[in-house]
């Protein structure tokens, strides 16, 4: 086992997860439950992999990838704060929606109805930390692409936002006492809006990172749960921050792992496949319990 | 004029006004595609409605549907939202599938009964779990369900690739069931079986049962005032549980019917997504046991369309996901409540949450 790999590996599995991940710390706080980040991470991935692939790019493709997630992201907040929609219902929607949208969309673009994998595709740059490179371990941490980097400062930014901000507070106050907000005189339903939006432009890029960073190729349907995996990363972590990178991170770990398992051991791939998800399971079932058991001590 | 011819047409106009946002939308969605929706729309009508054999296809379209709508609705009533139906009928169709080609020695009734209940426990234990940590930590069952619907799905594929498929074949499956335990098909071009009837006596078997039992009520309560049902010290954690285990039990059914059927041995990822169509069959009949008949019928005419759209168009087969992912976004959307408030106040009505 090679620890070099096993932390590149993690890094890049973990940056779509954290990107989306502190995108949703925005709608946690506002209050709002948002399973809709997989159909706005699925759509960031596909405009942002086929607006590159036509224009020749890159900015133009993140910029794609970005507004057609706040697109996915502002139809959800119509429906669910002007028409007081079904929170899950409407998000459960959008994803069947997305995933048949984007199918379509492929096949409209290329004629193909499984994948689409441009011949010559620009790719995100890659960061080369020449410091690093030298060192056995640290290395491990250069030459990704650069929204691996910026997974790391939307975590910052994230963070002073939502704690260091007049719209943070804002976001915040909404979502734990919405009767006090709005006897403060806030609308509820503009900060509502605002962070879902806020929460879609990071949900947009965490999908062109996988798309265009990391495999450089658009599968229907290829997010293939990580926008939950994302919510339950900030449930890990109860809208904190920080443990939601550690959750990510945990999640990115065992998403590499299951791929490299594979290679190494022979493990059969569905089991393997697996392990993501009974992990997110495991860990809900044991931050609930330990709140729980908190509780009736207290 | 009664309160339930009020009621009835008001959910006509409900109903009536979500399918023509939802034709509208699909239709503006597929001219962009450069073909025509009207003619797309018209293959879909009469393939579903055209021809006696059409007919049958669409009844046996919405047979699964109507056990996972069942699913989610004894969910729903009960205040749980049960995404996993997915994962239920996922394990129930190997479990039927298990004892079709297992026990090949016992008659034919008797397999069909081993296999429907199996069906239905290994469903109703899948549900269990997270019907079990919700009520006693407090984790979400939606996150909990979704996540183990892959869970499921991969859990499933691995049984059929490694210990129970036959081997040397591409796509992934079990052994085939034995004969007898074939459900009888009632109109023989067609994959009409007697799985259709099964799901119309499990539609009134459930409405009776939430009507007419205790339980029926208990569960009613519990969805629609849980601290009523705490503070009147019925066990309302008991009642989560039982209709969750309740949900997963018609969802294994939705997958036995399945296999017994239509596809007589397990298929790995043979579900289209069975089990969240059921939340827009649900959805669109307001949980009621009787009306998710209806609304399977009618998604079920969708999807019986859809290969003859890809067939007859250059469409690919998306237009059916569209339309459903357009009547779960938009079933629980307020859209005449709304319409008739902005028209008075010039605003939509202030949220509740």
């Amino acid at each position: 086992m090679n620890i070099e790999e096993l932390i590149g590996v993690t890094l890049r599995q973990a940056a779509p997860l954290m990107l989306v991940a502190y995108g949703g710390l925005f709608s946690y706080h506002v209050g709002v439950i948002n399973i809709a980040m997989e159909a706005e991470m699925l759509a960031g991935a596909f405009a942002g992999l086929t607006i590159t692939a036509w224009t020749n790019n890159l900015l133009l493709g993140l910029l794609g990838a970005v507004i057609s997630a706040m697109l996915i992201g502002g139809i959800f907040a119509i429906l669910t704060e002007g028409l007081r929609a079904h929170l899950v219902t409407s998000a459960l929607g959008l994803n069947t929606l997305t995933t048949a949208l984007t199918r379509l969309l492929m096949w409209v673009v290329t004629g193909s109805r499984g994948a689409f994998v441009p011949q010559r595709l620009l790719s995100l740059p890659r960061l080369q930390i020449p410091i690093f490179k030298a060192v056995p371990v640290l290395q491990a941490f250069s030459g990704h692409s650069i929204l691996v980097y910026g997974a790391w400062l939307a975590w910052v930014f994230t963070a002073l936002w939502l704690y260091h901000t007049r719209l943070g507070l804002r976001i915040r106050a909404v979502g734990e006492n919405p009767e006090a907000a709005r006897a403060m005189g806030l609308s509820i339903k503009r900060i509502r809006v605002v962070a879902q939006l806020l929460c879609a432009i990071l949900c947009g890029l965490g999908g062109a990172q996988l798309s265009l960073g990391d495999l450089r190729l658009f599968t229907s349907g290829m997010t293939a749960g990580k926008g939950f995996i994302a919510l339950a990363a900030i449930y890990f972590g109860r809208g904190r921050p920080v443990f939601t990178t550690l959750a990510c991170l945990l999640f990115g770990f065992f998403d590499g792992l299951q791929s490299r398992l594979q290679l190494w051991i022979n493990v059969p791939p569905q089991l393997a496949q697996m392990i993501p998800f009974l992990t997110v399971v495991a860990v809900l079932i044991l931050v609930s319990w330990r709140d729980v058991r908190k509780g009736a001590r207290a | 004029m009664g309160n339930w011819k009020r009621s009835l047409i008001s959910e006509c106009v409900r109903v009536g006004l979500l399918l023509a946002i939802a034709f509208l939308i699909t239709g503006l969605i597929i001219s962009f595609t450069g073909e025509n929706p009207f003619i797309v729309f018209k293959i879909l009508v009469s393939a579903a409605f055209g021809s006696s054999a059409g007919i049958a296809e669409t009844l046996s379209a919405a047979t699964p549907l109507i056990f996972t709508g069942l699913a989610i609705a004894v969910a729903f009533r009960a205040g749980l939202f049960n995404v996993g139906v997915e994962g239920s009928l996922y394990l129930g169709a190997f479990g039927a599938a298990w004892v079709g080609f297992t026990w090949l020695h016992l008659p034919g009734w008797m397999l069909v009964f081993l296999a429907l209940l199996f069906a239905g426990m290994a469903g109703g234990l899948w549900a269990l779990g997270p019907g079990i940590v919700k009520v006693r930590y407090n984790v979400d069952e939606i996150v909990t369900t979704l996540m183990l619907n892959y869970v499921a799905i991969y859990f499933t594929t691995y049984l059929v690739t490694y210990i129970y498929g036959v081997p040397g074949l591409a796509n992934a499956m079990s052994f085939p069931i034995a004969s007898m335990a074939r459900l009888p098909r009632l109109a023989p071009p067609s994959q009409l079986n007697l799985g259709f009837v099964f799901a119309l006596i499990a539609s009134f078997a459930l409405w009776f049962v939430l009507k007419r039992t205790a339980f029926g009520y208990e569960v009613r309560m519990l969805g629609s005032n849980p601290l009523c049902v705490k503070w009147s010290g019925m066990p309302d954690k008991k009642i989560a549980v039982k209709a969750m285990f309740l949900s997963g039990f018609l969802g294994g059914i939705a997958g036995a019917v399945q296999i017994l059927g239509i596809h007589y041995r397990f298929i790995a990822n043979f579900s289209p997504g069975y089990g969240y169509t059921g939340i827009a069959v649900a959805l669109l009949a307001r949980n009621n046991p009787l009306g998710v008949i209806f609304s399977a019928l009618l998604l079920g005419a969708i999807y019986n369309g859809e290969s003859l759209i890809e067939l007859m168009t250059a469409i690919p087969m998306e237009v059916p996901r569209i339309f459903e992912g357009i009547i779960i976004a938009l079933t629980s959307a307020e859209l005449v409540v709304q319409l008739w408030a902005w028209r008075r106040k010039g605003k939509p009505r202030e949220s509740k949450r």
